[in-house]
């Protein structure tokens, strides 16, 4: 169940542990591995990590007799404890960011030696879906984000609509889910919320998406629930619009994520701090699915306060597809 | 000297966030190379303010006394992330943007890397060779040094010869360098080296003098400039050294690293570095010793340190056998 794969000393002789929750299914299952916590400030996945691994223990106990686990599930609630003890995104001694230093070291700085052991924990999955919210500063809807588009039929298992792909970048190489990719394992990302708030229902939403996930690809069963696959809307990489503001001021939301916005519908204003004066109404230049939005009102020139999936060469993956 | 202004945001209350750069022509026809040097990418690393300051002035002087002397053009580009200079921050402060993981294509189209795009195609347009100039992060002190991927060893080390660091570290590639500006620009055709001096937030002179008479040396060595005036004193070889020969010695225990060597001396192996101690006990943990015979190029300066953490670092002066 809970075991520390990883521990060290403070300078000042205080023991610094990280566990994991772990839940074997029959020899020669496959492994998933959920992990979350790479920043201090992500916490609705964190919240769905904790929801996830109370409703597994409970499985465990006999308390949810329904169901049986089927599959061996890995749990890492916390990579960057430093970072969530000061409730910061990155831990201020080293200010790394520890979604840029995978694969890690195995010998070096405190942050690079917890991503080195969160990677050898979850080397040998088969599957890994990260927990996660927006960027500083945004909001997300509920997504899954992939590498690889070849990986859509499984992503249906994840029960949430929209998916969305990750274009190559160079530091994407320091990502964790870039390094499971590489190593072969079929991994996701989950966003949904917005850093340093716990929304009960976006972790709901993370909570049941990987709940029928391990469903549908064989990690529990139930005695009558199976799990269903989704009808996906898969979004390529270069289908993204970035909404721009022309000038800076205090950017005022008027639209939420997961809606569909049309052509010109409005996105938001910006208004100058000292006048109150509307400067810029900011529209969608295209008709898309608003996935992300700016949540902090301060916005320079130029600040993108907003991303639209579009249609452009959309396709729906059904079952049969 | 012609001042231009690279990019120009307005901030959320009105002040402008802008980038600049200092140009020096050639006095006459075309340049027979444009050089650049860039510092600031990280705004808590000072070091290089300081060479750049150094550079422009003795330049503008020049300029007035010898304007023949300039052969090619320079371009400075002293604060490239301006809002973490003003803020002395290695991040890009309210986004928390590392602003040198931030080149190559797709990385988005947040301010930082709108910032990044514009400096790198300026410098892609404008440069032959480039220098990318960098501290240490608040952990370690570093003599002055080049670092070189392996990749482009061929090319740099000759270039980087010439300009009177201590050491060339030829070290292999790694995924963290993909995104750097170093890389980026060396992989775009221009040649560029990476020079490391220093700690963050502070500055020692005495590495300013040998880098900026280093830097007129390799203008006037790249025909850049015309002028010999180099001190004898600081002209030197730096010492090459390749992965093999970095001797590392790392924190066994967490606690107290309190530092007895001075960076630079030539230390033997089991020559004492310091002790690690428990600041709660009065307990010595460790006793520190140089891990190799060599030059000491890096030490440990922020005293907390957790296990594995970094405390030194020797360039051997022998390969280790195999």
């Amino acid at each position: 169940m809970k075991k520390e794969f990883f521990s060290t000393q403070t300078p000042l002789g205080e023991t610094l542990s990280l566990y994991k929750n772990f839940w074997e299914g029959p020899e020669l299952s496959e492994t998933l591995a959920i992990v979350s916590g790479l920043h201090g400030d992500r916490l609705n996945g964190l919240m769905a990590a904790s929801r996830l691994s109370r409703f597994l223990g409970d499985i465990a106990q006999g308390r949810e007799p329904d169901f049986k686990i089927t599959g061996n599930i890995q749990i890492f609630p916390v990579v960057n404890l430093p970072a969530l003890s000061e409730g910061n995104a990155a831990w201020s001694y080293d200010n790394l960011d520890a979604d840029r230093a995978f694969p890690g070291l195995e010998e070096g700085d405190l942050t690079e030696t917890l991503c080195h052991a969160v990677l050898q924990q979850t080397a040998q999955s088969d599957y890994g879906i990260i927990l996660q919210t927006a960027e500083p500063h945004y909001t997300d809807a509920p997504h899954i984000k992939m590498i690889s588009a070849n990986l859509k039929s499984l992503a249906r298992n994840l029960d949430l609509r929209v998916t969305r792909e990750i274009a190559e970048f160079p530091a994407l190489t320091l990502q964790l889910i870039k390094q499971w990719h590489a190593l072969g394992m079929a991994s996701f990302i989950l966003s949904a919320g917005t850093p340093g708030v716990v929304d009960p229902s976006q972790s709901d939403i993370l909570f049941e998406s990987v709940l029928n996930f391990m469903l549908v690809t064989g990690f529990l069963s139930h005695t009558h629930r199976k799990g269903h696959k989704r009808e996906l809307d898969f979004y390529p990489a270069k289908n993204e619009c970035t909404l721009l503001t022309k000038h800076s001021g205090m950017f005022l939301p008027k639209s939420k994520v997961g809606n569909w916005l049309n052509v010109d519908q409005t996105v938001g204003e910006v208004v100058d701090l000292y006048s109150g004066e509307v400067l810029e109404t900011v529209t969608a230049r295209e008709a898309g699915f608003l996935v992300t939005l700016r949540v902090h009102p301060l916005v320079h020139e130029q600040e993108p306060v907003a991303v639209l999936l579009t249609r452009k060469n959309k396709r729906r993956f059904w079952p049969f597809s | 000297m012609k001042t231009k202004t690279l990019v120009l945001f307005k901030s959320p209350l009105g002040a402008p966030v802008k980038v600049i750069k200092q140009i020096f022509t050639a006095f006459k026809g075309r340049p027979v190379k444009r050089v650049s040097f860039v510092t600031g990418l990280h705004g808590d690393e000072l070091e290089g303010l300081v060479l750049c300051h150094r550079l422009i002035q003795a330049l503008r002087q020049l300029k007035q006394t010898q304007p023949e002397a300039f052969l090619g053009d320079i371009h400075i580009y002293p604060a490239a992330n301006p809002s973490a200079v003003n803020s002395a921050t290695r991040l890009w402060p309210f986004y928390s943007e590392d602003m040198n993981r931030t080149f190559g294509q797709g990385s988005g189209d947040s301010v930082p890397v709108q910032v990044s795009r514009a400096l790198f195609e300026d410098l892609k347009a404008h440069s032959d060779l480039a220098v990318d100039i960098h501290s240490s992060n608040k952990h370690l002190l570093e003599l002055p040094q080049i670092r070189i991927i392996e990749n482009f060893a061929g090319t740099l080390v000759p270039l980087a010869e010439q300009t009177c660091a201590d050491l060339i570290w030829v070290h292999p590639m790694a995924g963290l360098f993909e995104s750097t500006l170093g890389y980026n620009l060396n992989l775009a055709k221009i040649p560029t080296l990476v020079i490391e001096t220093g700690i963050c937030l502070r500055i020692h002179p005495e590495f300013g003098d040998q880098l900026f008479h280093g830097m007129m040396h390799w203008l006037n060595h790249i025909g850049v400039l015309a002028i010999r005036n180099t001190p004898a004193k600081y002209i030197k070889a730096p010492r090459i050294i390749y992965p093999n020969q970095v001797a590392l010695a790392m924190a066994r225990q967490s606690g107290l690293f309190v530092g007895q060597a001075r960076l630079g001396s030539q230390v033997k192996q089991g020559d004492p570095l310091g002790q690690m101690l428990n600041p709660m006990t009065g307990e010595v943990l460790e006793e520190v010793v140089s891990p190799g015979t060599g030059l000491l190029f890096t030490l440990r300066q922020l005293p907390l340190v957790y296990a594995g953490g970094l405390l030194a670092r020797v360039a051997l002066d022998r390969e280790p056998e195999p």
